[in-house]
């Protein structure tokens, strides 16, 4: 077997692997998840255990959805889903509303921005997945029970190319500012060492940067406890089917 | 009383629902444990369950194939397919499940299928 052989056989078996593994592990979360869930409504659990509860479900909702995006990359390895016109506001509505499911403990606020009523996106239903990558770990790495996101959506322009950005602010959370320029320059490649949040900022990037657009990650300002960051989701424009 | 059928390959996904649909006030009809066991006991049984959870991935025959096979049989039953597979969910639609719930989901989002379908 030459090594490029060898290459795509352990490809292969790795994405089987993963789809396999992926699958018994969203199976054992819906158990562990139910489970909680009974625990979590029965009106004889105190408040404490029900938060401790609560806590173990947001967590566990998180695992599910990093297994989703491992399994997602691999599939997107083998053969890209076809790209078409999306509609931004919806995958941002989507997402919240996941987000918001997977924390129910929290009451998150967001401050929108949008330029018009529709907003069209080449991209496909990975957008909802980075975009709610980004949205739980902010809501993550917030301690506070209402995180506040400034989410604010404009027109780009980079060389002949024009592109909707979603721009995500946060200036709560609970990250040094070593772990702050750690991010910048993960979005920059030139830092991919662990820490924070890596894998999910890690498979939005990738998977922005996969349907022909540009994610990045900019300091803006912030105390020196508390740096305020900018995600930004950059897609090229699509009309409307 | 709405009456259920489970179709799910692990025992202790089926245990969970069969726990959870019963304090829920649902009546637990039958299980099965792949789609061909599924298809076997649907067209045997005198009493048609109201609602069939269906999963996908199963040995011998998947719930695609199934749900397909059911709803030959009886085009008005209602069918919620439940997967850990997204991509899974328009095929599923297109062989006639009622509704779509992707793993892991929250069992009141279950529930409130069900009652939508059983009103």
């Amino acid at each position: 077997m030459s090594k490029r052989d060898l290459r795509a056989a352990v490809g292969t078996d790795g994405a089987v692997f993963m789809d396999v593994l992926s699958h018994d592990l969203l199976n054992s979360s819906q158990a562990i998840l139910s489970y909680l869930e009974l625990i979590i409504t029965n009106p004889s659990t105190d408040p404490k255990n029900r938060r401790y509860a609560e806590r173990a479900a947001s967590q566990t909702r998180v695992c599910a959805l990093l297994l989703e995006d491992a399994k997602r990359t691999m599939i997107e390895h083998e053969k890209m889903t076809p790209l078409s016109s999306v509609k931004l506001q919806e995958a941002l509505r989507s997402s919240k509303a996941r987000t918001a499911s997977m924390f129910p403990g929290k009451r998150i606020k967001y401050n929108v921005r949008l330029p018009r009523e529709n907003v069209w996106v080449t991209s496909n239903d990975i957008l909802e997945s980075i975009i709610t990558n980004i949205l739980v770990n902010l809501v993550q790495l917030d301690s506070s029970d209402e995180p506040e996101i400034n989410v604010r959506i404009r027109e780009r322009r980079a060389g002949r190319m024009a592109y909707w950005s979603v721009e995500f602010e946060d200036c709560h959370s609970f990250m040094s500012q070593a772990t702050a320029q750690g991010l910048v320059e993960l979005s920059e490649e030139k830092n991919r060492s662990v820490m924070v949040k890596t894998v999910g900022f890690l498979f939005a990037k990738q998977m922005t940067e996969a349907q022909g657009g540009r994610f990045d990650i900019k300091r803006i300002s912030g105390t020196p406890e508390r740096p305020c960051l900018k995600y930004t989701v950059m897609l090229r424009k699509a009309r409307p089917p | 009383m709405t009456s259920v059928m489970i179709v799910d390959d692990e025992l202790f996904i089926v245990e969970l629902y069969r726990d959870i649909l019963q304090l829920r006030g649902y009546k637990v009809l039958t299980t099965a444990f792949d789609g061909e066991e599924a298809v076997r006991k649907y067209r045997s049984a005198n009493d048609k369950p109201d609602i069939i959870i269906m999963d996908h991935r199963m040995p011998i025959m998947n719930g695609v194939e199934a749900t397909k096979q059911i709803i030959g049989m009886n085009p008005k039953q209602k069918i919620v397919f439940v997967s850990a597979d997204v991509l899974i969910e328009k095929e599923a639609r297109e062989a006639g499940a009622m509704e779509f719930l992707p793993k892991p989901f929250r069992m009141d989002d279950l529930i409130e299928k069900m009652e939508r379908l059983s009103t």
